[in-house]
């Protein structure tokens, strides 16, 4: 979607709410992946490997969730029900933007760093949104 | 294509990708384990594959195998040997019994409908002993009885040609009658391997040698009367076996994982192949 004329910049508290609807989303999609409940922590390579990969499946898999949703829907499901959507600049979102702005949503701890920009309300858009050249605005019905 | 249906198609398939890896990379475990060795039918030298339609039983290379593994995985903090088995053969019993004795993780051994003899032995090697209080336990004796067919053969005129280079080769061979001289060594060698399995239980169970000698008639007691006699230490099932397990693995709570022999579709048929062989006379204890 590109930018248009009267967009308007979407509040802090509806992003929040939208992800925590993304995260029950992504909670269901990830759910045939084995869960992890760790009693006792050996440091041993087979466990080290089991946990690497059901980490980096589900943070692919998250990514991905986004990114598809993003490019080919405009906004992913907690978006379209705070009506959210993704702006590019200019042009149309191609799938590379979508990708690159949400490769924070790999780990938790990064996408807070990335939204220390917002978070301390110095912009509107989280490092990877600038570099990406996209923003999350509200949606017009 | 609509919204909701772009939405629905992208959700299943990243639903199924996930579903693909989690059957790919299996269900790893992170917490404390207790593993399950199955201990069925008959104990024998073979392999599970090679005897599973002729006995169904276990093969003591392959039960040490998967004990071997299993102990061999650090979150497996005690294993309980399920065992439901008449005996089998001395030298595959020992060879697990051995196996045991060896596990510096605590094991104990679980008796259901049966651990007599061999079996016995196996179970007597563990650190503890849950048998249910009808389950046979005990029978410690060794037997080579066979059937011989040298009378019948007579009857319809075949004769054994005896053909040997030392007047033992054919000892209990089926097709003649034993000659006291060859019974007399039989169960000579039979008397050795029952004083090695009499002290072997009395050592395993801290028992005084001459008790286990005075149990070890071949009787079999039942889960209730070989708690006093001290050959079992606890009566119950698979819950008293895991919590003893626990207890002795100073854990509070754990996974189980059984390891179970692996058989692959071929394995059934050379199986079947091997069980027509004749099969040689063993010295059983059961």
């Amino acid at each position: 979607m590109p930018f248009s004329a009267k967009k308007q910049h979407a509040p802090l508290w509806k992003r929040i709410l939208a992800y925590v609807v993304d995260a029950m989303i992504i909670a269901v999609l990830l759910s045939p992946l084995p869960s992890i409940r760790i009693t006792n922590f050996i440091l041993d390579m087979a466990i080290v490997r089991s946990l690497l990969t059901v980490f980096l499946v589900g943070s692919i898999l998250t990514v991905l969730y986004f990114a598809l949703l993003e490019f080919y829907v405009g906004q992913t499901i907690g978006k379209l029900v705070f009506s959210l959507a993704i702006a590019s600049e200019g042009k149309a979102l191609n799938f590379s933007q979508a990708l690159l702005r949400n490769v924070p949503k790999f780990s938790s701890l990064l996408l807070i760093i990335d939204s220390l920009p917002i978070i301390l309300g110095r912009s509107h858009q989280r490092f990877f949104e600038r570099i990406s050249h996209t923003e999350v605005v509200q949606w017009e019905r | 294509m609509g919204k909701v249906k772009t939405i629905i198609l992208i959700f299943l398939f990243l639903w199924l990708i996930a579903l693909v890896t989690s059957w790919l990379i299996g269900a790893p475990r992170f917490s404390n384990t207790i593993a399950i060795l199955p201990l069925e039918g008959v104990i024998h030298g073979g392999t599970d594959a090679t005897s599973i339609l002729s006995a169904g039983g276990t093969s003591s290379l392959d039960f040490i195998a998967r004990l071997d593994e299993a102990v061999k995985d650090p979150l497996v903090k005690g294993t309980v040997i399920q065992i439901n088995s008449p005996g089998g053969t001395v030298v595959a019993s020992k060879e697990i019994a051995d196996a045991i004795k060896g596990i510096d993780k605590p094991v104990v051994a679980w008796i259901r409908e049966a651990g007599t003899s061999g079996a016995y032995w196996v179970a007597s090697a563990s650190d503890a002993i849950v048998a249910d209080p009808l389950s046979l336990t005990g029978s410690i004796g060794v037997t080579s009885s066979y059937l011989s067919f040298g009378d019948l053969l007579e009857d319809y005129n075949v004769t054994y040609q005896r053909l040997v280079t030392g007047k033992y080769k054919d000892l209990a061979t089926p097709f003649k009658e034993l000659t006291n001289e060859e019974r007399a060594l039989l169960e000579k060698k039979l008397y050795d391997i029952h004083d090695y399995f009499v002290a072997e239980v009395a050592r395993n169970r801290d028992l005084p040698e001459e008790n286990v000698r005075a149990l070890a008639t071949g009787e079999f007691f039942l889960g209730q009367e070989a708690l006093p006699l001290g050959l079992v230490d606890y009566l119950g099932g698979k819950e008293t076996a895991m919590n003893i397990t626990k207890q002795l693995a100073n854990i509070t709570s754990a996974e189980e994982k059984v390891y179970k022999e692996k058989l692959g579709f071929l394995d059934v048929f050379s199986s079947f192949a091997e069980s027509r062989q004749p099969r040689q006379m063993e010295l059983q204890i059961r």
